[in-house]
């Protein structure tokens, strides 16, 4: 295949739902590489380097798409993106926590497991052996069971958020996605304000805001570095300060 | 100004100057008469040109008689009033920054 036409695959790829518009920036990207690989021919190159040289010249093929997709969406188009922003960090925010319950809990199961004459800090006191403290015990099961249901919920978002971005009907899906949204700001309020097991990090900050920080900026990495199809993110918020190159 | 509304400009000037052209053609002409200097990443183009064709500025048909197809754009009159609006704003803003980059001593603002 081509270099001219596995660029023009990628960038049928990228214009996908885009109607006509698409269709005729295909037509017109087609013409103008030709066009430029023949006048690079001309110029003494060979096939394969004027071939190179076009798309090297026209752009990179998901930014050109992109141009056309940010063109293309119209302002409630874009309060539904930021809605599936909204879910995406929630459910990021689930994976975090989830992550980090299963840390603490895996964490207790194997101090119980390694090492039974440790020292635990008990609410029942200091100095109790680390088998007969039933807290630490409970805490772990506790930390277990918050863990794998957390990890249920946001990989449940993901899939529901990757499917409803396949829904055809926009309003429903704009609706469907802001009472997710919303569901799943409550449920991390909701969690925000369970009681922690008086225990103290070293570093004197609650583990909530050390959760909150951590999942914003997995939150973060995750929209810069997705290439998920189905919520499209990367496509829809890369163009917002296009240069001319 | 905003590198989307000099691309504008730009290729609305191009098309008065040129006359009816497709969109490779346009771009040669305006790096030839630049030197060089307008060498946009070619693709970026034309999202642009739909857009001035959306906007009424320019107008664009499909021709059929070289070995593909290609739209032609010209300017239309709502281009062509446009394109003087927007050189005269963008003149006035070009002097204004001369005359503040030329003044380059604290004491010169006195």
């Amino acid at each position: 295949m081509s270099r001219i036409d596995e660029y023009l695959d990628a960038l049928f790829d990228g214009l996908a739902g885009t109607g006509a518009e698409g269709r005729r920036l295909m037509l017109e990207a087609d013409d103008h590489l030709r066009s430029t690989a023949q006048d690079a021919v001309r110029r003494g190159l060979s096939a394969e380097d004027a071939e190179m040289e076009a798309v090297n010249r026209f752009g990179p093929a998901d930014r050109v798409a992109a141009r056309v997709l940010h063109a293309r969406r119209r302002p409630w188009e874009r309060f539904v993106a930021a809605r599936s922003l909204a879910v995406l960090a929630g459910a990021t925010a689930l994976l975090v926590f989830g992550a980090a319950f299963f840390l603490r809990g895996a964490g207790l199961a194997v101090l119980l497991v390694v090492s039974p004459q440790r020292r635990a800090q008990c609410p029942g006191g200091v100095g109790a052996e680390w088998r007969g403290c039933s807290q630490n015990v409970a805490v772990m099961w506790q930390s277990l069971i918050w863990a794998a249901v957390l990890l249920v919920a946001a990989v449940a978002a993901m899939l529901a958020l990757r499917a409803l971005n396949r829904v055809v009907v926009p309003v429903i899906r704009s609706r469907a996605v802001g009472v997710l949204g919303l569901a799943f700001l409550g449920l991390a309020a909701f969690l925000y304000e369970q009681p922690r097991y008086g225990e103290q990090p070293a570093i004197g900050v609650p583990l909530y805001v050390i959760s909150c920080v951590v999942a914003a900026a997995a939150g973060l990495v995750l929209l810069v570095t997705s290439t998920d199809r189905g919520v499209r993110l990367r496509s829809h918020y890369r163009c917002l300060h296009c240069d001319i190159r | 100004m905003e590198a989307r509304v000099e691309l504008e400009l730009v290729l609305l000037a191009g098309l008065r100057q040129l006359g009816p052209a497709h969109g490779y053609a346009l771009l040669a002409k305006l790096r030839d008469r630049s030197d060089g200097v307008f060498d946009f990443a070619e693709g970026t183009v034309y999202p642009v040109l739909h857009r001035l064709e959306r906007d009424g500025l320019i107008n664009g048909d499909w021709d059929a008689s070289g070995p593909r197809r290609r739209r032609v754009y010209r300017l239309t009159p709502d281009g062509e009033s446009a394109l003087s609006d927007r050189a005269s704003s963008w003149v006035r803003r070009t002097q204004v920054i001369q005359l503040l980059i030329s003044h380059p001593r604290a004491e010169a603002w006195a």
